[in-house]
């Protein structure tokens, strides 16, 4: 049944993905802008979907609940919390005025931006590698986990081997990718965020109906385990909470978050994501945390493999669990879509006019060349899951860190006209090396904090990133009047 | 600063300083079985789509100027 219910999931889905190209190839411009920005047409709720649906993964329904079974009640604090407080407004006050400034220069990546802005080719070349350097690790894990997440679902009995989730995966993400490019991946992105977001209060509702109700539950669960229920038990875990809020900045430095910003129709199209954001989070999140806690009930001393998937085979039947792998495919499928497309995007916009050989070739052909990159993209990354380290699964963990590298230098550049392209450099390289001697220090554990007090690495590397930016741009002569007309005018 | 942070920039610093003091709330008492810490974050949530209301208010304004 479970494997059943996947398979008409990812059946609809690419459905979904080729009706969406035909919608598209109507009413969207085409050539490279209809291919990587759907023209430039996306309407408000298939931007706060999309958007919302490619910031969250596997790790929001297994993670999430697993941590919560190890934490308590505390992980929405550190996690939900921060992210709702600080993603809407990076929405507000970076993604507005880069979709304006997008839309009149014709920016379709990061590094088009940062190259125009800062009259520096070379520039907009290290932030092409730097963002490569950590969305490759981070989309293996999301295709590994996929893979692993369908396996353990379906249980242990039929031994279900894990690359055929992950292949499944690969393949319908490049199906309606190379049909229709951003306008596929957003109205995809649309559906599989309503379903995870469905899966996870339909979890909820049952799960605490098996459990006796949700007061009763919480009540019997505070009697056994009243830590869970503290959000800060000690200054360290406060600690930890406050620099957090650090973390959700590097949403705004991801690739695939620029593109969908610019697939953008209007600069009002941001407004209900910005306002429903925080909602959205909390739907997803409160029920994710909320059951990973009550799994303690269940399984006091440990549970063998993620605590959801144990709570769904005690309390529901397999067409729940059946959707629950519905649910995790779309949280990893509507993250992977996205950054497969941007990496598409960055090798035919910011790489291909760069090499000689294929610069020829790709000018006129931006579509094709797109399709082509993605199809190459997808493939490494299958092989590259087959026979991934401990070393690359950690670089994925790590990589959210790594792109709140960006961000100060993302914020002076639509803030502070004295920010220099030397300074923006040094800003880049700064937050890379002090990332880099995080993550060699921790060996790349997952929820390390420096020194152990509870200080996350982003806070780090965001301070870091920020005192070499400011500090080279004073020190360097400021740009002219001609570079900044075209992103300052009027403001 | 330009206009629209600044719009931004005054709401979101009172949002933070609520943020951070809530992290510091008691577990009790259970309200329908959410601890108290917990349904403030809720609040935390729910206030912080208030004050991103206000300054989507004031940026959209301040760009349409």
């Amino acid at each position: 049944m479970t494997l059943l219910v996947v398979s008409a999931y990812l059946a609809a889905v690419i459905g979904i993905g080729l009706v969406a190209r035909r919608f598209g190839a109507r009413g969207s411009a085409g050539g490279g802008e209809g291919y990587f920005l759907a023209g430039r047409s996306i309407g408000p709720f298939v931007l706060l979907m999309t958007l919302f649906g490619t910031n969250m993964t596997a790790f929001t329904i297994l993670g999430a609940s697993g941590e919560g079974y190890r934490q308590g009640m505390r992980v929405f604090a550190l996690m939900a919390t921060n992210s709702a407080v600080v993603i809407p407004m990076t929405f507000l006050v970076i993604g507005v005025p880069l979709w304006r400034l997008g839309k009149r220069h014709g920016f379709a990546t990061q590094a088009e931006f940062f190259t125009a802005r800062y009259g520096s080719p070379g520039l907009g070349l290290l932030v092409l590698g730097a963002s490569l350097l950590w969305l490759v690790p981070y989309v293996l894990i999301g295709v590994q986990g996929g893979g692993a997440a369908l396996a353990t679902i379906v249980g242990p009995d039929l031994d279900f081997p894990v690359w055929v989730g992950s292949l499944a995966m690969c393949l319908v993400v490049l199906a309606y990718l190379v049909a229709g490019g951003m306008r596929s991946t957003a109205i995809v992105n649309t559906f599989q965020t309503l379903v995870f977001m469905l899966v996870a209060g339909l979890a909820f509702l049952v799960i605490t109906e098996g459990l006796g109700g949700f007061p009763a539950a919480a009540g019997r669960l505070r009697a056994a385990s009243p830590e869970l229920f503290e959000l800060s038990r000690s200054p360290r875990d406060w600690i930890q909470i406050a620099t957090y809020l650090f973390v959700p900045l590097s949403t705004s430095c991801f690739p695939h978050i620029f593109s969908h910003w610019m697939s953008a129709r209007s600069a009002s199209a941001f407004r209900l994501s910005v306002l429903a954001y925080p909602a959205c989070i909390a739907v997803v999140w409160f029920p994710s945390v909320v059951l990973g806690a009550l799994g303690r009930l269940e399984a006091p001393d440990g549970a063998a493999g993620p605590i959801i998937i144990l709570l769904i085979r005690e309390h529901a039947g397999s067409l729940l669990a059946g959707c629950l792998a519905a649910g995790v495919f779309a949280a990893i499928m509507s993250s992977l879509d996205s950054q497969t497309l941007s990496v598409g995007t960055m090798m035919t916009r910011d790489a291909a006019p760069r090499l000689a050989f294929l610069a020829r070739w790709v000018k006129g052909r931006e579509a094709l060349a797109g399709r082509l990159f993605v199809l190459l993209f997808l493939l490494v990354v299958f092989g590259l899951s087959l026979v991934s380290s401990q070393t690359v699964f950690s670089l994925g963990v790590w990589a959210l860190s790594g792109f709140s590298t960006l961000f100060p230098i993302l914020f002076a550049s639509l803030y502070w006209k004295r920010a220099t392209a030397a300074g923006a450099a040094a800003g880049v390289l700064a937050g890379l090396s002090v990332w880099a001697f995080l993550f060699w220090s921790s060996r790349g554990a997952p929820g390390w904090t420096i020194a152990d007090s509870g200080v996350e690495p982003a806070a780090a590397i965001v301070l870091a990133s920020t005192a070499a930016l400011v500090g080279v741009s004073l020190l360097t002569r400021p740009p002219g009047r001609d570079r900044l007309a075209g992103f300052f005018a009027g403001r | 600063m330009t206009r629209p942070l600044e719009g931004a920039a005054g709401l979101f610093a009172p949002l933070v300083a609520l943020r951070l003091l809530v992290a510091l709330a008691p577990a009790e008492p259970l309200l329908g079985g959410v601890p108290l810490g917990l349904a403030l974050e809720l609040g935390v949530v729910a206030f912080s789509t208030l004050v991103l209301h206000r300054a989507a208010r004031a940026v959209f304004r301040s760009e349409s100027d």
